[in-house]
């Protein structure tokens, strides 16, 4: 039987390790997947070495082979869909480069995947840790030694991919790795007696025993609620902090299917209208939204009649949104289970620190002042069919503009412009939001190439300066 | 009782008390390898974690130094899967904390000092390990079947 069980894990390892070597000939945006593909090679290698070992006992053997399918023939998946033909090329690698500036040492692969749903998975430290009880320390850093501190997969999906707009939901996946950090700067058993004293009293037991072992899946039930809550609320912050507005827009497109904005997901998301609500604070902490008409803000004086009907309709929308989330139907629901409630009192108390920790987290801040200078402008450009990459102020001098006012403008001219062309014609309204989508896509092609460009001239000027 | 999908060491832990259960079924060792070391430094980092889950459950010490969810998760899961956990928790609360602290004591000996273990206690380790490897074994085998239902696609076709 031990034979029969080590052959069958040798073969798997084999058949992952050949598809694994097969994939890594793609063309990819970035050389991420392909070291990712080759790390898979490497450790099926090893794999196979220690299965074919004498040590390898039964229980050992067993476990390795639901290893190999569980958890490592499906990062296959992650490689082949990380494919330049799978992915939207162009913006690859300005994200990666956003999660590389909040997230230092760590590197992104952006792939497309079949459910309809935006994640993030990190895919080195899962690994090292399972090796862990199975490979000694020595053979471990062989192993990782090429790979980088952390390696993120961050997946979009997949019939989403020409739909550049909606891609602003990747810098909610960059933020969530920052996780770990915030909580290893919280006092997690401290937070855990504060949730068991407060379920101690809505647990009604008389049994001592059954009172404590009921006490105690409470809260752990309720830690983990917190803590998904925190979490999603945390990468929110994180994407309004990085994108602006366009964080709410391309967050509420996702919202929009789910079966309920009220309700606690099955895997402890927040409801939908929470954490709406919560960017709508976000936003208007940070001026984006002014807080008592809840239109936007950062609208230069005098704006063109070319733009003035977005403006119309994207603070006709905003207020509507803002009226559906201030309904607060989410905390009456939420108020219904004594656990939820306890879960989400101690998750709200710790909602000032996320932002805090949100705000220090990012780098380069979208801010509103960039969003006046820089959107109006853009818009201008959507309106005569041009790429929003940049602001022409004459045929020698322009400006490079940010990646949150490309989306920005592109989200503005779709809410603002082309929304209402959808009432009036069908045919038309597809055609213009695939033109938007194209024009988006080819302007943040186009500011990464420019971007590129002006690194190299700087360099080659810092070395001319030094020759002279 | 299965662990939760999110519970984050059930292959670390899956291999090392595998590991232990293969080479503590080799009868008492007396000399112990660096690479076997490992896998005992592994299993008690386990125990730690279950007795600081106890702790918290059934302790007196208010602030259990370091305590992460998935301890009060693992011992809870040993509550309900373990027989000989479930056994002492149901006729004393200290019994359940000597038991674990004794195979604690057992895997360090095992790794400082071997010769020096006793066989009864070797004996427990031993039937402790073998439990907790197979009820991580279908742990994983649950894990597997909630990811095929996850991801209906085949893995090179998404």
């Amino acid at each position: 039987m031990i034979n029969h069980a080590r052959s069958s894990a040798f073969l798997k390892a084999e058949q992952i390790h050949e598809h694994a070597a097969r994939l890594k000939l793609l063309p990819f945006p970035s050389s991420n997947p392909a070291l990712f593909a080759t790390f898979i090679c490497n450790l099926c290698q090893k794999l196979r070495d220690r299965i074919a070992s004498s040590g390898a006992g039964e229980k050992e053997t067993t476990l390795i082979s639901l290893f190999l399918v569980d958890r490592v023939a499906p990062t296959l998946r992650f490689i082949e869909g990380a494919s330049s033909e799978n992915t939207p090329a162009s913006l690859v690698v300005p994200v990666e480069k956003i999660g590389e500036e909040v997230l230092r040492g760590c590197r992104f692969m952006v792939r497309r995947q079949s459910r309809y749903n935006y994640s993030e998975r990190e895919l080195r430290g899962e690994l090292q840790e399972a090796l862990e009880g199975l490979l000694p320390e020595t053979e471990r850093n062989v192993l990782f030694k090429d790979l980088p501190s952390k390696l993120f997969a961050i997946s979009f999906p997949s019939f989403e991919r020409d739909n550049a707009l909606l891609h602003v939901n990747f810098a909610h996946e960059i933020a969530h790795p920052l996780e770990q950090d915030y909580l290893d700067g919280q006092n997690q058993a401290a937070i855990l007696q504060e949730l068991k004293a407060e379920i101690e009293n809505v647990t009604e037991e008389n049994d001592p025993f059954r009172k404590r072992m009921e006490v105690t899946r409470r809260v752990t039930d309720a830690a983990r609620k917190r803590q998904a809550a925190l979490m999603e609320i945390l990468s929110d912050t994180i994407s309004a902090i990085v994108f602006g507005p366009s964080a709410l827009f391309a967050l509420y497109e996702v919202a929009i299917l789910s079966t309920s904005m009220d309700r606690i997901s099955a895997d402890f998301h927040p409801p939908w209208r929470f954490r709406l609500r919560e960017i709508f604070r976000i936003l208007e902490e940070r001026e984006f939204v002014d807080p008592t008409t809840f239109k936007l803000r950062g609208w230069p004086e005098g704006i063109p009649d070319c733009i003035s009907g977005v403006k119309t309709e994207v603070d006709n929308w905003l207020v509507k949104l803002h009226g559906k989330v201030e309904d607060h139907s989410d905390m009456r629901e939420i108020e219904k289970d004594p656990i939820n409630k306890v879960a989400y009192d101690s998750a709200g108390r710790a909602l000032p620190g996320i932002r805090e920790f949100a705000a220090k987290s990012v780098p380069e801040h979208y801010t509103p002042s960039v969003f006046s200078e820089e959107v109006p402008e853009l818009l201008k450009r959507l309106h005569s069919n041009l790429p929003p990459n940049r602001i022409e102020y004459s045929l020698e001098k322009n400006q490079q503009v940010r990646l949150a006012s490309i989306l920005s403008s592109g989200w503005l001219f779709k809410l603002g412009e082309l929304e209402p062309v959808f009432s009036i014609d069908r045919d038309i309204y597809i055609q213009q939001v695939r033109t938007l989508n194209r024009l988006v896509l080819k302007a943040i092609q186009l500011s990464e190439i420019q971007e590129e460009y002006a690194r190299k001239a700087n360099k080659q000027h810092d070395g001319i300066a030094k020759q002279v | 009782m299965a662990l939760s999908p999110t519970f984050p060491s059930l292959y670390k832990y899956g291999f090392a008390t595998s590991r232990a259960a293969d080479l503590l079924s080799k009868g008492s060792p007396t000399e112990i390898p660096h690479e076997e070391r490992e896998v005992f430094s592994a299993c008690s980092d386990l125990v730690e974690r279950i007795l600081k889950g106890r702790e918290f459950l059934f302790g007196s010490n208010v602030e259990v130094h370091n305590l992460r969810p998935e301890d009060v998760e693992i011992f809870t899961f040993l509550l309900d899967t373990d027989r000989v956990t479930k056994k002492l928790a149901a006729s004393s609360e200290e019994e359940v904390r000597r038991y674990f602290q004794e195979i604690y004591d057992t895997f360090k000996l095992l790794i400082t000092n071997p010769r020096g273990v006793d066989e009864a206690k070797l004996g427990n380790t031993r039937e402790f390990v073998n439990s907790i490897a197979d009820s991580l074994i279908e742990n994983a085998r649950e894990s597997l079947r909630r990811r095929q239902a996850e991801e209906p696609s085949a893995a090179f076709h998404d």
